[in-house]
């Protein structure tokens, strides 16, 4: 018989983040839970982080005016229909971080320096909130590049995770059930797991009676440590021997190379089903183009000679049709979003999804007045925020509430000051 | 006078003290009484101690270090102050020495019923260590693990690992990750030797300029790489990834340097002296690029001819060779080095790989003994082998009986391998192949107590457990061969075993080991990347000097070891270890060169001995700047072993004035004119003044360095950059006064001062390495011990080698 916990705004002891050990939030969200209590429990807030290695040219970008009234710029003239889902930030940047490509090794962690020789990374927020919220589903987070090793997802030991760079190979892994033989195996390991845990938990309390008093208290403490870690396995093992949801759509599959807006299109795809299904609450995505040359017509240079425009008209022009589309994808996930229902409200309204760069200008390599899009997440939209690029609030500030949206007791995260961004508010 | 407080309320008898409780009050109360109640009472409460309340609990370890305290500051004469009267010397001897004789007892009554280690876990450093030579492999498995609590800034401290969730599913995984590595899975690869050289190399940038501007060539027709403006250079060789990832391979590179005259970034400076030696950047990289390196090894080139340099790394998937230009080396001290038109002209690359020993390497025989290896499916025609066995539970309980051992590091029961063949066992009954069933089993033990800690009972070690300690303490992994072969004959525990032992293991390169831990424990030069110096204020500090530095003090260490030399060199000393960069750095002449090598020191000069160094200057700075506070401390605890107390809780932290306004002296006034911060000041300030004339990167300096406010601020121009960010600030002092009067007016005074009493400085690196060998902090008991190995030490002048067998030798150490 299943337990059943609910959400609920409990506070997590400060020692139990930092152990990194959590408390029990709750079970996957299911549709079917909602009707059969009488209180409408929220459901749980998603985050899906988009990072675009390449930036975007910001007088296409930016408007002119701040606030709710203004008009709309050749990339924001495609997500017109979704104008009250989303909001445009400029002006931002993360505190000492003005290192070129590498700024983007910061832009979801806030960590400084990122360009300096001996750099070492920080966690970054969609795994802080990973490790606490991704224990409820069957995966903590999904992480996903258009392109080889670069990952803009970190660990608290400030290791790069490796990202997933095949579309097809996710919705695979997520929908497609293994072999009786795969899945007997998964199964398998889990079980050898537990059955090792078992008997060294038996070795610790025989140990236990030969023991002085202080060698006692860290015997119990490994004792301790078996017992939690054979309860997550009881889970990952009822995880294991499920079928996995079925999405109902068909198989994807990889386009070629050089196809990277396309890629990109199908991993947004591909993490939608997953929010959907709830497979997992939390995702990011790197977007980068590579050097090959797209198919589209129009296009005869690839994303990162065209980034590098020197401000050659030509190219600038190749430049804005990438951009443009980069965004309508962007744009058709919202809508999806909006139409599909979680609960009783919009997918929409409980996932917040933030598409920024670690680049304001990535012809120069400068890395402020950063572009920050957020969408979703119950925060008030349909305006454009602009701060001021000499000096604007720290980056992170916008890190810790988003985290706060998530329901976790976050005061402080990277270089924040503060536990808002300042002019983003919430519904 | 106070009123005389109720015997009996103050000691509870809970502790089999020598006297009786009434006995024990009766001695202590005279002095208290007439000397300590005055401040130390309910209603004044200096210092937040109401001795009145004071029981008598060493049971709780708070009440014990209160106690311990009470016992130090009227020991050294710190309490009562001085301004207050004296008390006389009958009380004062009968009341240190009732104290001392209750402490003492206390603790070595605990020590010998409970002993001084806490069950001590095996450190990240020792996990890897111990796992990679029970397998043979090389397989980074660091990371996976959560980082280690530390205590005294040692990170082998029993009582502060701790052991979660979290680590057992690491170790869980680790241990997964490092029997699939020392599985062999496919044929023996081929060792192949390759040459190829950067024509080869392509870049996955089509158009058709970049690779112009990015390399040129040599007056012979050979490309060259080179420094290309604010991109840095392509040294990634694009055209080779490992065939076998993961595996060891060794390379050969064939360069020399150049200064590209006629190149875009070339300067007027430049092109007058295209002699001048490149420091040559040898490492792996990401592929496709990302402009990463990892592992950076640094020589240098000439400009001349060509040399051949060898590499040799193991190269993960992803990764290839990098080469390229670093930097220039300057011939005097106020040349530049420069980077703007520098190359490397490369004529060749050697790779040699995958490297292995023997086939099937050493971890697969001792995991499967000679049991054969099968193609998994004959069928198709992948290569996959797997082992297999005729006779499986014979097959396993012979392998288990050979590897629980080894990974127990002593003998075991038939009832122990009968445990684990029991999960091999049951595996198979599940399903499981043969060869997985084991692994479960061998999983198991790498996940026991009895791996992950060191078993060691009250009372005297039993010799497996004292080569276990010894080979920890000096090679931070699990006992060899003949160390386990010793234990097992019961002749480790002999003295002059021991010590013969710990010679062998000394001359051994694992004990490496042993100068990187403990230094980075003791120096704290595990925290040498902590900070990074600000580029506008130190724009000269680079990667290559940092790395330099951190050899410079290892090398330093290992001499004093090595030499058996006194401890008086680790504040002074007539020789320093060095190589270009940092005799570049230190204004040092005469000096060719990037390796590490013993330069004698002109008399008088300030770069004697540890304190001195560059990288224990760095680590007690914050990179911006530097703090007399700081470094005071880091004086004090590290050298002088004299740690201070905490700063109070309602002090706020000072901000530096990076702009120069004021001079940390100048905020830090405040302190010596007040009663209450003094009483720490006095002491901590000294030696952080001492050590001002250094900045965060350890350049000696007169003036500080500071940020411009204005366009109009007069800029330096850096000595050895192009680059003049920061103005010059006001003047350094550093003269001081020591606690006990003594004046000094700059770091050379200073240094002799402490000089004058270097039994302090053998008692404090005693302590230190009492610490890292046995794994826990000083307790009361131990300080008789420690004691005892000084004074029996000052026949040699305190030598360092001499003071480590002592430790050894010790009973601290051949006890739990």
């Amino acid at each position: 018989m299943k337990n059943v916990t609910f959400t609920t705004q409990r506070s997590i002891s400060r020692r139990a983040m930092l152990k990194g050990t959590g408390i029990t939030l709750a079970l996957p969200w299911l549709d079917a839970m909602s009707a059969a209590f009488a209180a409408d429990p929220k459901p749980p807030m998603r985050f899906i982080g988009i990072l675009n290695y390449f930036s975007f040219h910001a007088p296409n970008l930016f408007p002119k005016e701040a606030g709710a009234n203004y008009i709309a710029t050749p990339y924001l003239e495609g997500l017109q229909s979704q104008r009250k889902e989303f909001t445009i930030i400029s002006g931002l940047n993360h505190p000492e971080v003005r290192d070129g490509h590498a700024s983007d090794k910061s832009f979801f962690t806030g960590a400084p320096h990122p360009g300096s020789p001996s750099f070492k990374n920080t966690v970054s927020l969609d795994q802080l909130a990973a490790d606490q919220i991704g224990r409820d589903t069957r995966h903590a987070s999904l992480n996903f590049s258009t392109s080889g090793a670069y990952s803009c997802s970190y660990t608290r030991s400030g290791v790069a995770i490796p990202p997933e760079t095949s579309a097809a190979r996710a919705f695979a892994k997520l929908f497609i059930d293994g072999t009786p033989a795969e899945i007997a195996e998964e199964v398998a390991r889990v079980q050898e797991g537990q059955s090792i845990l078992d008997r060294v938990a038996g070795e610790a309390k025989r140990l236990q009676r030969d023991v002085s008093a202080g060698d006692r208290d860290k015997l119990d403490q490994y004792f301790t440590s078996v017992r939690e870690l054979e309860q997550r396995m009881v889970r990952s093992e009822n995880f294991a021997k499920q079928p996995k949801p079925k999405p109902g759509v068909p198989v994807i599959k990889d386009p070629g190379p050089g196809e990277d807006t396309t890629r990109f299109g199908l991993m947004l795809e591909v993490a939608l089903l997953a929010v959907q299904t709830d497979l997992t609450r939390i995702v990011t995505l790197y977007y980068v183009g590579t050097s090959k040359t797209p198919s589209k017509p129009g296009t005869s240079f690839a994303y990162h000679d065209l980034s590098h425009h020197g401000q050659d008209a030509g190219k600038l022009n190749q430049l804005a049709i990438l951009e443009r589309d980069l965004l309508l994808e962007w744009g058709g996930f919202i809508q999806r979003m909006k139409d599909s229902r979680d609960g009783t409200s919009r997918l929409l309204d409980n996932t917040m999804s933030v598409f920024g760069a670690g680049m304001g200008n990535a012809s120069s390599h400068d890395s402020t007045n950063l572009p920050v899009l957020i969408a979703g997440g119950r925060f008030k939209h349909g305006q454009h925020i602009a701060h001021d690029p000499k000096s604007p609030p720290p980056l992170s500030n916008l890190w810790v509430q988003m985290l706060q949206q998530m329901g976790m007791e976050v005061g402080k995260f990277g270089t924040s000051n503060k536990e808002t961004l300042a002019g983003l508010e919430t519904v | 006078m106070k009123s005389a407080v109720n015997i009996t309320t103050l000691f509870c008898a809970v502790v089999l003290a020598s006297a009786s409780a009434a006995e024990l009050g009766g001695k202590l109360e005279p002095m208290f009484d007439q000397h300590c109640y005055d401040c130390h009472d309910a209603d004044s409460k200096k210092g937040g101690l109401d001795l009145t309340e004071l029981k008598w609990k060493p049971d709780d370890a708070e009440n014990l270090q209160q106690w311990t305290k009470v016992f130090d500051k009227v020991e050294r004469g710190e309490m009562p102050p001085k301004k207050k009267e004296r008390p006389p010397a009958e009380v004062s001897s009968t009341f240190l020495k009732t104290l001392h004789d209750e402490l003492h007892t206390f603790s070595r009554h605990k020590q010998e019923s409970e002993g001084r280690v806490v069950y001590r876990r095996l450190n990240r450093t020792e996990y890897v260590n111990t796992i990679d030579d029970l397998l043979g492999i090389d397989t980074p498995l660091r990371d996976l693990l959560p980082e280690d609590g530390t205590a005294g800034g040692f990170d082998n401290i029993g009582a502060a690992l701790n052991l979660s969730a979290v680590h057992l599913e690491r170790y869980l995984q680790a241990a997964d990750l490092a029997l699939k590595e020392a599985t062999v899975t496919t044929p023996e690869p081929e060792t192949k030797k390759i040459r190829t050289d950067y024509n080869e190399t392509w870049h996955d940038w089509n158009a058709p300029g970049f690779q112009n501007g990015v390399w040129t060539h040599s007056p012979e027709g050979l490309l060259a790489i080179r420094w290309n403006g604010g991109n840095g250079p392509h040294g990634e060789l694009g055209a080779w990834s490992p065939p076998v990832p993961d595996a060891r391979y060794r390379f050969r590179i064939r360069a020399r340097a150049m200064i590209d005259k006629e190149g875009p970034n070339a300067k007027a400076d430049d092109k007058k002296r295209p002699d001048r030696h490149i420091v040559l950047k040898v490492a792996l990289a990401d592929w496709p690029r990302t402009g990463l390196t990892f592992g950076n090894t640094y020589f240098e080139m000439s400009p001349t001819e060509f040399r051949e340099f060898e590499y040799e790394a193991r190269v993960p998937q992803g990764k290839t060779l990098w080469v390229s230009p670093y930097r220039t080396v300057p011939e005097t001290p106020d040349e530049r080095a420069m980077v703007g038109g520098i190359c490397a002209v490369v004529e060749w690359i050697e790779i040699e790989g995958p490297l292995h020993e023997q086939w099937p390497q050493r971890g697969h025989q001792l995991l499967y003994g000679n049991l054969p290896l099968q193609p998994a499916n004959p069928k198709l025609a992948t290569k996959d082998l797997r082992v297999v066995s005729s006779q499986p539970e014979a097959d396993a309980r012979r392998l288990l009986a050979v590897f629980l051992p080894k990974a127990f590091r002593r003998p075991v029961t038939d009832e122990e391998v009968a445990e684990h063949l029991t999960l091999v066992t049951e595996q198979m009954q599940k399903g499981r192949r043969f060869d997985e069933a084991l692994r479960a089993a061998y999983k198991m033990a790498l996940c026991s107590p009895k791996f992950l800690f060191l078993q060691e009972k009250p009372g005297p070690l039993d010799d497996h457990a004292l080569a276990s300690r010894l080979s920890y303490g000096l090679w931070s992994t699990a006992p060899d061969d003949e160390l386990d072969a010793l234990a097992t004959q019961k002749k480790l525990h002999e003295p002059a075993t021991l010590r013969a032992q710990t010679e062998r293991m000394l001359a051994s390169p694992k004990a490496k080991c042993f100068t990187q831990n403990f230094l980075g424990s003791w120096l704290n030069l595990r925290d040498i990347d902590f900070t990074q110096p600000d580029t506008k204020l130190y724009p000269e500090f680079e990667q290559y000097l940092q790395q330099s530095m951190v050899s410079e003090t290892e090398r330093f260490f290992d001499e004093l070891l090595n030499r058996n030399l006194s401890v008086r060199n680790i504040v002074q000393s007539d020789f320093a270890m060095l190589n270009e960069r940092l005799a570049e750095h230190y204004g040092i002449a005469g000096v060719k060169g990037e390796q590490i090598r013993k330069v004698s020191l002109t008399p008088g000069s300030r770069r004697g001995g540890f304190i001195t160094q560059g990288a224990v200057l760095k680590v007690s700075a914050n990179g911006t700047s530097t703090s007399p506070v700081v470094r005071g401390a880091y004086v004090l605890d590290r050298i002088l072993g004299t740690p201070p107390d905490p700063p109070p809780k309602n002090v706020a932290a000072i901000e530096p004035d990076i702009r120069g306004a004021t001079t940390i002296r100048e905020q830090l006034d405040k302190h010596r004119n007040q009663q209450a911060c003094a009483g720490c000041h006095a002491k901590l300030d000294p030696p952080g003044f001492a050590l001002e004339n250094f900045d965060v990167t350890g350049r000696w300096r007169t003036n500080y360095r500071a940020i411009p406010d204005s366009a109009k601020d007069k800029v330096v121009n850096v000595p050895g950059t192009d680059v003049r960010f920061y103005i010059q600030g006001r003047p350094v002092d550093p003269s001081f006064i020591m606690a006990d009067g003594r004046p000094f007016k700059d770091v050379d005074e200073f240094k002799q001062l402490i000089l004058a009493q270097p039994e302090q400085l053998a008692h404090c690196v005693t302590e230190k390495l009492i610490t890292h060998f046995t794994g826990a902090q000083m307790q009361f008991a131990d300080r008789e011990v420690a004691e005892a190995i000084v004074h029996r030490a000052a026949s040699s002048d305190y030598g360092l080698r001499t003071l480590l067998h002592e430790v050894i030798q010790s009973r601290v150490f051949t006890h739990k």
